[in-house]
This record gives C-alpha cells, structure tokens and sequence, in this order.
C-alpha cells in the first residue's frame, strides 16, 4: 500500500524536525492535518515543534485537539503540561502532567522520569506563584494598615496641637511623643511581617523526602523488600540492566516492589 | 539528560564543598562532565604520609544508572599512588567502580573507598601486570573487565 499524502507529510515533517528545521516541520504536520484531521500524531507532532519555538498557546490547542482524538494520550498530556506550564498555569499543568505519568508507567514509556521530573518542576512554580500572591496580599495588607496608623496620628496630631488647655511648649511635646510612638509603632509592625515571612521562606527538606539515587523529591516513592525507598521512575531505569536492591544488593525485581503512600501523602503537604 | 540528574550532581558538589569528609576536597568542578577531586590519606602510612592524590571523575548523562569512570591522574608535584591494585596509568581496580556500583553510591562514598583502600595498604608495589596492561590499556579504565581477585588488600 502507498503511503497516504497526510502520512507523506509527517515523515517530511519528522526530518525537518530532526534537522531542527521546527518552522518548516510544523508547516509540513499543517499540511498532513489538512489532509487527515484524524489522525492524533500530527497534532502532538506539531505541537512539540510549538513547545520548541515556543508558541505555547498554539501548542495547547493542538494538545486538545489530539486528547479529543484520543483520551488516553501520552504525549498529548505531557505537551499539554509543558505548554501550561510555559502559560504559568502550574495547577492544570500539574493535572496533565500526573495523567502522563500515569500513562506513561502503564505503556513503560522512557518518558517516565522526565514527566515526574515536570511533575516536581511544576509543584515548585505553583508553590512560587501562590507565593508571589501571598506576598502580594500581605504587601498590600501591611501598607493598608500603615495607612490607618498614620491617617490615626495625623488626626491625635492636630488634635494636640489645638488643645486649648495647653501651653505651646506642651502641645510641641506632645506633638513630638505622639509622632515617636507613631514610628516606632510602623516599624514594629513591619518587623513582625518580616518575621512572618521568614518562615514561609525557610523550607528544608528533610533527607527521608528525597530520593537516594535522582536526589529529587519523591513524588511516586515505593519500597524494596529491604524497607529503602526509592522514586518509582528512577528505580525501574536501575532495575532494567541491574536487577538488585541499590543498597543490600539483594534480587529485586518490578512485581517486589509497593507503593510507599505515607511518605506520598507526606512529600505533597510540604 | 534524561530525568535531569544534574540536580543531583549539583547537590553532590555542594555537599562536597560544604560538608566535606576528611581529606577530600574538590580540586576543580567546572562542568557536570569532569571532576578533579583531591584526597589525602589521612592516618600515618608511611606509603602516603604528607602526599596529595588526585582522582579524575568522568560522568556519563546516565550516572548515577551507570557508574562514573574514575582513575588517579598526575599532574605537577601530584603522583599516581603506589598500590598493588593501582596500575601506573591512573586505573584503579576496584569492584565499586565496575560490577559493584550501585546508584545510591556518591562521588564522596566512591572518594572515601579509595581513601580507604589506599590506607589499609602496605604493599609499596604496582600489580604484577602493570608493564603489560599499561602497554595495552584502554584509554577508559570502565572498557576494562577487572577481576577483582584479591579482597585483602
């Protein structure tokens, strides 16, 4: 059978895309879409050659498109992931991005650890954006209530100096204490939103969170036969060639291995 | 890189530099490609006493799956170690470094082993076939197939 003129245009696109020809790649998988509008591939091929030159919305759209096509779309969900994220979208990025994972440990894709990898990637820039906004919040919170002081004093201010049962050199006394307690009032209330930050921005991970071969933070951690855990992804790249317990040297294999939940639930809140 | 292990090169080198063990010290680290890591043997060897050893550590895109390829290296006022076990090219035969690598294994643990090695050793000779494997050696020490015959020294 002769190749299809759709199919014809994906393979010209596959070699621009190997050249990193990404410009002329994607008008190739344009033109196999023209021909073929069914066929998932062109869509996440062309949306590769997007992420690479970063048109992310259009890569979005030829992610949705290709998850209309097929639900159970590997590829399809990670791009879709990388193109969320590159939008600053980390908590729909997050969401694609575990259904590839998902679908990737099930086909034993060698994508494995790079979508885990953008899993961990992807709760950072949440956790940034979130924090960006809690700053933001209390910036504004902070400058709101300075506000409210000073508007306050201005007025025990003026107050002071027209009291008429005082002498002059009274009233300027107590223009000066009222505008001392008033400074040292803001600078207390600034101190103790400083204070309040610096624990927010002090995160230690402790060593029990961390995977001992990728060094990262585990987000799918499973346990050997000898109580060790390791981040799933990482270990099936370890047991392909050398099927053993990375720290007893004991007979491991797949089927041995169970999933450490606890320490799941754990990694997720911090 | 698949997976992005540069992080964890990246934590190893800070460990290295800010927790370092005694006697190992990074000489150069300018890249994820190539180390320079100076050990010292600490307790008083005659064999090494007041000698600085340099270690070479070559990393492949799959460590830590693979193993590094490690080897003494000379260089100005710096000696390959004399070690049955060392040949006089910089390779070292040593299981950690071949079929005994684990990927829970680190640049400071593979370090400290050899540091330990040389320590334990009072044999102030080369391996009997040095002249010959030297002659014929693989550029890389990981193309040869060590046998790790003697686990005394």
């Amino acid at each position: 059978m002769h190749p299809s003129e759709s199919e014809l245009h994906k393979e010209a696109g596959n070699v621009l895309f190997s050249h990193q020809d990404y410009k002329g790649a994607i008008d190739e998988y344009t033109k196999a879409i023209i021909r073929d509008a069914s066929n998932p591939v062109y869509f996440t091929n062309r949306a590769l050659c997007r992420l690479r030159v970063s048109s992310f919305e259009d890569a979005l759209g030829d992610c949705e498109k290709a998850l209309e096509l097929s639900t159970n779309n590997m590829k399809a969900n990670f791009y879709k992931g990388q193109a969320l994220s590159a939008l600053n979208r980390p908590n729909e990025a997050l969401r694609s991005f575990t259904k590839a994972y998902e679908l990737a440990l099930r086909e034993k894709s060698p994508s494995t650890q790079a979508i885990a990898q953008s899993i961990l990637n992807a709760k950072k820039l949440k956790w940034e954006v979130q924090e960006e906004r809690r700053l933001e919040k209390e910036a504004a919170l902070l400058h709101e209530m300075m506000d409210i002081l000073e508007s306050n004093y201005a007025k025990r201010i003026s107050e002071a100096l027209n009291d008429e049962y005082a002498v002059e050199h009274e009233k300027l006394e107590n223009k000066e204490f009222l505008e001392y307690e008033r400074d040292e009032k803001i600078s207390l209330l600034r101190k103790t939103f400083e204070r309040s930050d610096a624990k927010y921005q002090k995160r230690e991970v402790p060593d029990y969170m961390i995977d001992p071969i990728s060094f990262n933070i585990f987000y799918d951690p499973v346990m050997s036969k000898s109580g060790r855990s390791f981040e799933k992804s990482v270990l099936l790249e370890h047991l392909k060639n050398n099927p053993f317990d990375p720290f007893t040297r004991e007979h491991l294999n797949e089927a041995d291995l169970r999933p450490n939940l606890a320490l799941k639930a754990a990694c997720e809140v911090s | 890189m698949i997976g992005g292990f540069t992080k964890r090169l990246g934590r190893e080198l800070n460990d290295l530099k800010n927790n370092p063990a005694v006697g190992i010290s990074v000489f150069q680290a300018n890249d994820f490609r190539i180390w320079l890591i100076d050990i010292k043997v600490m307790d008083d060897n005659p064999i090494y006493a007041g000698k600085t050893f340099r270690l070479q550590f070559r990393f492949a895109s799959s460590y830590p799956i693979e193993a590094p390829e490690v080897q003494f290296v000379a260089s100005y006022g710096i000696e390959i170690p004399v070690h049955p076990h060392i040949y006089s090219n910089g390779h070292i035969c040593l299981d950690v470094l071949g079929s005994g690598w684990s990927p829970v294994q680190t640049v400071a643990s593979v370090a400290m082993s050899i540091q330990s090695m040389l320590a334990g050793n009072d044999r102030n000779e080369r391996p009997p076939d040095d002249a010959r494997y030297v002659a014929h050696a693989p550029i890389s020490p990981k193309n040869t197939r060590f046998v790790y015959h003697d686990d005394t020294v």
